[in-house]
């Protein structure tokens, strides 16, 4: 029996970005769910519990640090593997995305879009064997 | 015995004034006292005491209107209004109030128990009045008296004008000041608001910059992998694409440092950091440009590379400072990463065999927009922004950057940082 498709929410307002983050893991064994803002990615979030959030930091109504904030308050979503995905460079705001609780900050220019799926993957199953030894 | 002397003296001391040493010690006065108030004050107590005068009033006018009055004698405040006055500046001489008629000029009289109006200046330029209450003893003033107000009133005149003068000017620069001052917060306010509109502008710009060169390497590399059939015409295209996308990404970055130092909002976070993974992330970013230009890239570490500064902005220099070595190298040239840790000072050395800077140019290396006059550098593209984002940036890690080269043979670039605190100063 196949394994089912790993759940992965993208909650990204830049059209083009999550395009190409689709163009990318076309392939790949993944439910793919697009969210264009924080707002309606926090929404989609109180009935759709991903493996995954991919979230960008600068949105329109709610940020991606907001929805960090309040996904980790919230009992069913706080062992949500989440991994930021930015065009902010600094150190700082990195510094801000791993405090507010994500596993990951990626930067979107250092990612290559032909290694995505394979990083993508990578985590998922640390973050599944991290789960393995907690429960 | 003594008494009655005094006595006798006292009454000869009411009818006699010393005229003399009276009008030398307000001559005097209005000579030494600039303040205005204190000038009118110190004239009425020396006219009551050498007069024996009750009360007294100096009333001044600008433009018809009561400014300023002084007052000794009266019990309370004593209302001096323009209109009360105004008949006042048609006379030309001192006024005694036995000589008026009218009821209306004998009730202002009357109702601020005044026997005598002094005018001080002419009707068409009255400065205003020295007006007189009746003296303690209740004799009458004498012709003495009139003689010596007449004496008095030019220079009294003179020295009040000039003491009025004097606080309009203090006044004056006090508000000038206050507007100054004002007008410099404001400015300064406009200014900050300014800076910080401009570096929000920067940052949207360069973000929303980022954001499609990201999507266009990203795009270019997928096409680049998917392994389809291409011709060669198609993947020298792509290739192109990829290029011009990873000159774009560097270029947008230098800019949004640029734009920040100029705002003073560079963000610099030192703590202890690993360059390894950091050089080799920006080797890697630069391979496809070294591939392209048939340069070889190599990288020795040494065996520590921890040291005090901020990954994201050493990783800015590194891509900085590889960019250069490869975009003004020679063909088939090579560029040779080195570091090295001795005596808590990290190094790290890019070497080059590119064109090298001519001698004369090597002070201007790292200013803002230098680029080399040689015409070979000249044709290849570049904002002559690299080098002054790499020192700007090494420098706010508290590190040094220096370089040696010679033209023809290729530059060398060295990267100081210290690996801990207590050598960071």
């Amino acid at each position: 029996m196949p394994n089912p498709p790993k759940r992965i929410l993208i909650i990204e307002d830049d059209e083009l970005i999550t395009q190409m983050y689709r163009a990318s893991l076309a392939t790949a064994n993944f439910e793919l769910r697009l969210e264009s803002d924080g707002a309606s990615g926090w929404a989609a979030l109180q009935t759709y519990v991903p493996d995954l959030v991919i979230l960008d930091i600068m949105m329109p109504k709610l940020s991606g640090i907001d929805v960090l904030k309040l996904m980790k308050s919230n009992p069913s979503l706080k062992d949500v593997t989440v991994i930021v995905m930015s065009s902010l460079m600094d150190d700082d705001d990195k510094k801000r995305a791993l405090d507010a609780g994500a596993t990951e900050y990626w930067i979107k220019r250092d990612v290559k879009m032909t290694e995505f799926e394979a990083r993508l993957m990578q985590v998922l199953s640390s973050a599944k064997n991290s789960g393995n030894l907690t429960t | 015995m003594n008494s009655i002397l005094q006595s006798i003296q006292n009454l000869l001391g009411h009818n006699q004034v010393d005229y003399s040493s009276l009008q030398k010690s307000i001559i005097n006065l209005l000579a030494s006292v600039a303040e205005i108030d204190r000038l009118m004050q110190l004239i009425l107590d020396n006219l009551a005491r050498g007069l024996k005068i009750k009360n007294s009033a100096i009333v001044v006018l600008k433009n018809s209107v009561v400014s300023r009055v002084e007052f000794i004698g009266y019990p309370a405040q004593v209302p001096f209004s323009g209109s009360e006055l105004s008949w006042l500046i048609s006379q030309s001489g001192i006024i005694h109030i036995d000589q008026l008629k009218n009821s209306v000029e004998r009730d202002f009289f009357l109702a601020k128990n005044l026997v005598l109006s002094i005018p001080l200046g002419p009707p068409a330029d009255r400065i205003g009045y020295l007006l007189l209450g009746p003296k303690t003893d209740g004799s009458v003033y004498t012709s003495s008296d009139l003689t010596f107000f007449a004496e008095l009133s030019p220079q009294m005149t003179i020295s009040l004008r000039n003491a009025v003068s004097r606080r309009e000017i203090q006044e004056f620069n006090a508000t000038l000041a206050g507007k100054v001052a004002e007008r410099t917060r404001e400015l300064e306010q406009s200014q900050q608001a300014q800076l910080r509109l401009k570096d929000e502008f920067v940052f949207i710009a360069t973000h929303d910059l980022a954001t499609p060169v990201t999507a266009i390497s990203g795009f270019s590399a997928m096409i680049n992998a998917s392994g389809e059939a291409m011709s060669e015409t198609l993947k020298q295209n792509l290739r192109a694409i990829s290029e011009a996308s990873e000159r774009l990404k560097v270029l947008v970055n230098d800019l949004l440092q640029v734009a920040r130092s100029d705002a003073g909002t560079i963000k610099v976070e030192v703590k202890k950091i690993n360059a390894l993974p950091v050089i080799e992330a920006a080797i890697k970013q630069c391979s496809p440009m070294a591939t392209d230009k048939n340069i070889q890239v190599i990288f020795n570490p040494g065996s520590s590379n921890d040291l005090l500064g901020d990954s994201a902005k050493l990783a800015e220099i590194m891509e900085n400072l590889l960019s250069n070595a490869i975009k003004y190298n020679k063909p088939s040239g090579s560029v040779v990463v080195t570091t090295q840790e001795i005596e808590k000072t990290y190094t790290i050395i890019v070497k080059d065999t590119g064109l090298g800077i001519p001698i004369v140019e090597h002070p201007k290396v790292f200013t803002k927009f230098y680029r080399s006059e040689d015409p070979e550098v000249r044709s290849r593209p570049g904002t002559g922004l690299g080098l002054f984002v790499a020192r700007m940036l090494t420098e706010k890690m508290g590190g040094r950057i220096s370089f040696e080269s010679k033209p023809g043979v290729g530059t060398t670039f060295f990267l100081n940082f210290s690996t801990s605190l207590d050598s960071a100063h």
